[in-house]
């Protein structure tokens, strides 16, 4: 039985995302895309709303959204601005691996409190020499008497500067590559804990982008993430959640782009009539809507296999890289529509290019999302249980 | 556009911040395909071309 319906739920999810998107996001958008400042008012209004912590089981304070129900969000908060709704969703990329492999005990004293209470956690992997090679990772944690001692430095982490809680991985037995990664809670208020660079970027300028560092950093063992060796296995179970949600960004972006390219090429006249009534123009945008619905219904599906308690990697991965890969295009052919005016920052689409471009790199570039694909495809992925089993978590 | 693109792409996060060479290069591509007659006018110049001949 195949329905695309959504619930009433979903629907009122979405009218609530939406109409913050266009009151709230919107207007302020080109200003924070401008200075590059944190925008917390946004942030504060948002979590108010329960925005911001949507995806928390409720017994731990949350809503317990599912995947298809965030994608929704987030689709329409991304159609705002995809630097704000990035450092808006950072905390559920760092909070999701607590959940999928935290004790009960972890998940109230390190997820329960981003209920309660507007703060802000980073998700740390990427390194200066590891971004996709996650076995490459530099940063060690060393068991000392009942604790570890963390040192390393990680790199472009969303939200890195204002964050109270890190989610680090760290290799705890560098000879085993990834499978010597273990995932660790560290908060910001430990002794040697500090944050670095904050990064000039193409676009998504609101969203913060830092470095963060660890010096001689001792963390209690109760902050281990499942077991020593888990971390890579806890990272791409993290990945597996979060990469529909990206997916649903492009298509906010590329969604965005097309409306406003749509409307302009009503507006604007050449040869006297409408450049809409150019065949040229017209099949442009007759693309972008039919590609606009594909990328939709892949991340719809990528979500929704998960929702179903199956493994999403295939159906998320193709989410995606096509929903991002297509923003690019559709954000690049609104400028072309737009023409000269189209490039000058007064008019909108020349920012949603920018930021449609971070689409395709963070969270697994475009190309790692094809490296994940074929051998998964090739095996005809029988489904299998996604929830993460090993340790005490759920 | 298409090679600054994936210039950006190569270099990965780094590609994206304007520390880098190549996060200007695509944001200088763009106006390539703009000014002096659009690559859609191009097309319309192009198939006027070749059917008159």
């Amino acid at each position: 039985m195949i329905g695309f319906d959504l619930t009433q739920e979903q629907i009122a999810l979405q009218d609530m995302a939406r109409k913050f998107a266009a009151n709230e996001i919107r207007p302020k958008a080109v200003e924070y895309d401008h200075t590059g400042t944190f925008p917390e008012e946004i942030f504060k209004k948002a979590f108010g709303l329960g925005l911001m912590s949507g995806y928390i089981p409720e017994e731990y304070g949350g809503l317990g959204l599912k995947a298809l129900d965030s994608c929704i969000i987030d689709e329409e908060l991304a159609w705002g601005c995809s630097g704000i709704a990035t450092s808006m969703t950072s905390n559920g990329l760092a909070l999701t691996p607590i959940l999928v492999a935290g004790t009960d005990d972890q998940k109230k004293r390190f997820v329960a409190p981003f209920a309660e209470k507007l703060r802000y956690a980073s998700f740390c992997l990427t390194e200066p020499g590891a971004g996709s090679d996650a076995g490459g990772i530099a940063t060690t944690a060393k068991k000392e008497g009942d604790g570890y001692v963390i040192n390393g430095r990680k790199c472009f982490i969303t939200n890195g500067s204002y964050a109270s809680q890190y989610t680090v991985f760290a290799s705890t037995d560098r000879s085993k590559g990834h499978k010597g990664l273990s995932a660790f809670v560290v908060p910001r208020s430990l002794p040697g804990v500090s944050v670095g660079k904050k990064e000039d970027k193409m676009g998504q300028r609101a969203s913060d982008t830092a470095d963060v560092l660890f010096e001689d950093v001792k963390v209690p063992a109760e902050n281990l993430l499942g077991k020593e060796g888990e971390g890579f296995k806890i990272a791409m179970i993290t990945l597996d959640y979060t990469r529909p949600s990206i997916a649903a960004f492009a298509v906010g972006v590329a969604r965005a782009a097309f409306e406003l390219a749509m409307q302009y090429s009503k507006e604007r006249v050449q040869f006297g009539v409408p450049i809409a009534m150019n065949q040229a123009i017209h099949f442009l945008l007759a693309d972008m809507a039919m590609e606009i619905e594909a990328a939709r219904l892949l991340t719809y599906k990528g979500a929704w296999v998960l929702d179903q308690g199956k493994r999403n990697t295939k159906e998320s991965s193709f989410a995606k890289a096509y929903a991002a890969d297509l923003a690019m295009r559709v954000t690049t052919d609104a400028v072309q529509i737009y023409g000269g005016y189209g490039y000058m920052r007064d008019y909108p689409v020349e920012k949603l290019m920018r930021d449609a471009k971070l689409l395709q790199i963070y969270e697994g570039t475009s190309q790692i999302q094809r490296m994940v694909i074929p051998p998964i495809s090739r095996c005809g992925s029988p489904p299998t249980r996604c929830r993460f089993t090993a340790g005490t978590g759920t | 556009m298409r090679v600054t693109t994936d210039a950006v792409q190569i270099y990965g996060g780094y590609g994206y911040m304007r520390d880098y060479p190549v996060e200007k290069l695509m944001r200088d591509a763009k106006l390539l395909q703009i000014y002096e007659g659009t690559s859609q006018i191009q097309r319309m110049v192009i198939a006027k071309e070749i059917m008159m001949r």
